[in-house]
């Protein structure tokens, strides 16, 4: 009979502080910290110029080859630098009168207009909410961008008003509305504090660029525009309005809503999660779609003690990240092997041919190899390959040639990395962005005998 | 708590974290000043929090997590420890022992016992720092606690 570790050898937490500190004391630490950290002003969001240089230096430094491989990368790439003018990079998408528009954030009457302007007919289904703003659009059964054929009808979600005991632990509704209506052009600029702090946030951009702007800057959507660490000029404004309007953002097509999250919600996305604790709301848009969606591009912000905007941060998905088509051939043997795997790790069918024993190599795995991989088990320990992405049994999913253009995998040994030729990718089809791009990378050799397994893009 | 004093505080108790995490002792100065410049850009808000501690200590994880992917590439070098002092100092030893059985063990429960026990985040702030799920972190400390039961004694047994 297999025992258990005997329980009674567990460490108190005491002798655990203990051993640490222990450990800790090995390590002989030069108590002066550099020059660069004791040197910098006291942020007051006022500096930022200077600090993102000083600090770009630094990563120059630390990063080496790689950042400015990124760097070469984002100007040799479709990104275009900034503009004499500082317009920023994001744009709203732009609809002819016959096509149905994003209406978030429009009012019933607004939405209306519009539509009866194109010749269809407007039903209204009511969304009841007593929290929410009453006569807000927040959605549609028609997908963006589809041709409005006039006689047909199209129904908009608007919000109505319910009786409600108390709105405690709902989101401010008003002063998010007031900044959709604001980066739409549809209204003036919702309440703000004196001063708003403004950042972008990309993975492969460390530095962020960021600005503190006075509300009567702010009052002006041009003041929303900083000039960033990339060459590039960036707004949130503009960001926000992108995402409402942009079926690009959205990684799916379809009827779009806006999603709010407060406190620490969505932290999915690139190498180890946004982290979104100290913010107040996290605005994405979204088509709502079965599992995990957090799409790559997102809107936090900051209220103060009096619900005013204090801060709001774009986040953008890496440059580069969009999924691409994969440029590489590959044998029909590997595209069997990976499609026999996705067919066994859901109960179908026999397993696929394995290496004796397999490499994980999925970032984060606490064994490197599968030691057993005819046995489904052990691909599924919660780091292992399997567990980290769960083959969904509902969700198609394709093999393609080539790894996964999605940067969440990450590097992997140098033997695997100069192997891509036999590498087959299991995700789903035509993904929009990596957030959808979950996929399992498998080695396969020309026999068709799976030896290394990748998870990337996973959600955290 | 304002930058500087935080700096002036914590560094160096936070450069012996990233070592305990894992990180060879020669970057480890340069990834806590990388990870502390992250924070600096956003630290009006970060010195709002309750405790930045947390928020710091997951912009240390993220940093390391970059550089071993980027720098070392996945293989965390362990075979950096310094050597023994003599064994009059059976503090320096056990210490060693401690660092031997942590580079030893996964990532995943290295990462709890040095944010929890060495650090002192709470359960709560240790699953910040990670991006993982309180009951997570309870689990993997008390499987990675069972790690460190052979050195208990070591103290006394010498």
């Amino acid at each position: 009979m297999p025992t258990e570790p005997t329980e009674s050898t567990e460490p108190s937490e005491h002798d655990a502080r203990d051993l640490l500190a222990r450990a800790a004391a090995t390590i002989d630490v030069d108590e002066v910290a550099p020059l660069t950290l004791t040197g910098l002003p006291e942020p007051d969001g006022r500096r930022w110029p200077l600090l993102v240089a000083v600090a770009a230096a630094v990563v120059l430094v630390l990063g080496g080859g790689w950042w400015v491989a990124t760097q070469v990368g984002t100007h040799g790439g479709t990104a275009a630098p900034a503009d004499a003018d500082g317009s920023p990079a994001e744009t709203a998408r732009v609809y002819d009168a016959g096509q149905m528009p994003s209406l978030l954030g429009y009012t019933e009457g607004e939405a209306r207009t519009l539509l009866e302007d194109a010749g269809v007919d407007v039903r209204v289904r009511a969304e009841r909410d007593g929290c929410n703003v009453a006569g807000t659009v927040v959605g549609a059964d028609t997908p963006v961008g589809d041709r409005l054929r006039p006689g047909t009808t199209v129904t908009m979600f608007v919000v109505k008003p319910r009786k409600v005991t108390d709105c405690v632990g709902e989101p401010d509704w008003a002063t998010i509305w007031d900044l959709v209506r604001f980066a739409r052009g549809l209204g003036g600029p919702p309440v703000l504090a004196p001063e708003v702090e403004l950042s972008l946030e990309r993975p492969d951009l460390d530095p962020v660029a960021g600005a503190t702007r006075t509300r009567d800057e702010l009052a002006d959507p041009d003041g929303w525009t900083i000039c960033g660490a990339d060459g590039m000029c960036h707004s949130p404004l503009a960001g926000l309005e992108q995402m409402l309007t942009d079926p690009a953002i959205w990684a799916y097509a379809g009827t779009p809503t806006l999603s709010v999250s407060q406190g620490p919600g969505c932290l999915v996305g690139h190498r180890g999660g946004w982290f979104s604790y100290d913010w107040t709301y996290h605005l994405s848009v979204e088509v709502p779609v079965d599992g995990i969606s957090c799409p790559a591009t997102s809107l936090l912000v900051g209220t103060d003690d009096q619900g005013r905007i204090d801060a709001v941060e774009l986040r953008l998905p890496p440059q580069g990240a969009d999924v691409s088509e994969p440029q590489l051939e590959t044998t029909l043997s590997r595209l069997s092997a990976a499609a026999q795997l996705a067919r066994w790790a859901r109960g179908h069918g026999s397993a696929p041919h394995f290496a004796d024993r397999v490499r994980d190599l999925t970032r984060g795995a606490s064994q490197a190899w599968i030691d057993d991989p005819a046995s489904l088990a052990s691909w599924t320990c919660a780091d292992c390959a399997l567990g980290v992405f769960p083959i969904p049994a509902d969700q198609k999913l394709v093999p393609s040639a080539g790894r996964s253009t999605c940067p969440d995998g990450g590097p992997v040994p140098s033997d695997y990395a100069g192997s891509a030729d036999d590498v087959v990718t299991l995700g789903v089809p035509e993904p929009r962005t990596c957030d959808v791009g979950a996929a399992l990378e498998l080695w396969i050799d020309q026999d068709g005998r799976i030896y290394a397994v990748d998870a990337v893009a996973t959600p955290y | 708590m304002d930058f500087s004093t935080y700096v002036a505080q914590r560094r160096t108790r936070l450069v012996r974290t990233a070592v305990l995490l894992g990180c060879p002792r020669g970057d480890a100065e340069d990834i806590v000043q990388t990870a502390l410049l992250r924070c600096y850009r956003s630290w009006r808000r970060v010195s709002r929090a309750d405790n930045p501690d947390a928020y710091v200590h997951r912009v240390l994880v993220t940093t390391l997590i970059d550089a071993r992917t980027r720098r070392w590439n996945g293989e965390l070098p362990t075979d950096d420890l310094p050597e023994p002092r003599p064994a009059d100092d059976a503090g320096w030893a056990s210490g060693i022992a401690v660092r031997r059985a942590l580079a030893a063990m996964s990532p995943d429960h290295r990462e709890v016992l040095v944010l929890r026990f060495w650090a002192d985040l709470s359960e709560r702030d240790t699953a910040v720092a990670l991006g993982v799920a309180p009951g997570t972190v309870k689990s993997r400390t008390a499987r990675a606690l069972r790690a460190l039961a052979p050195l208990v004694e070591a103290p006394d047994a010498h």
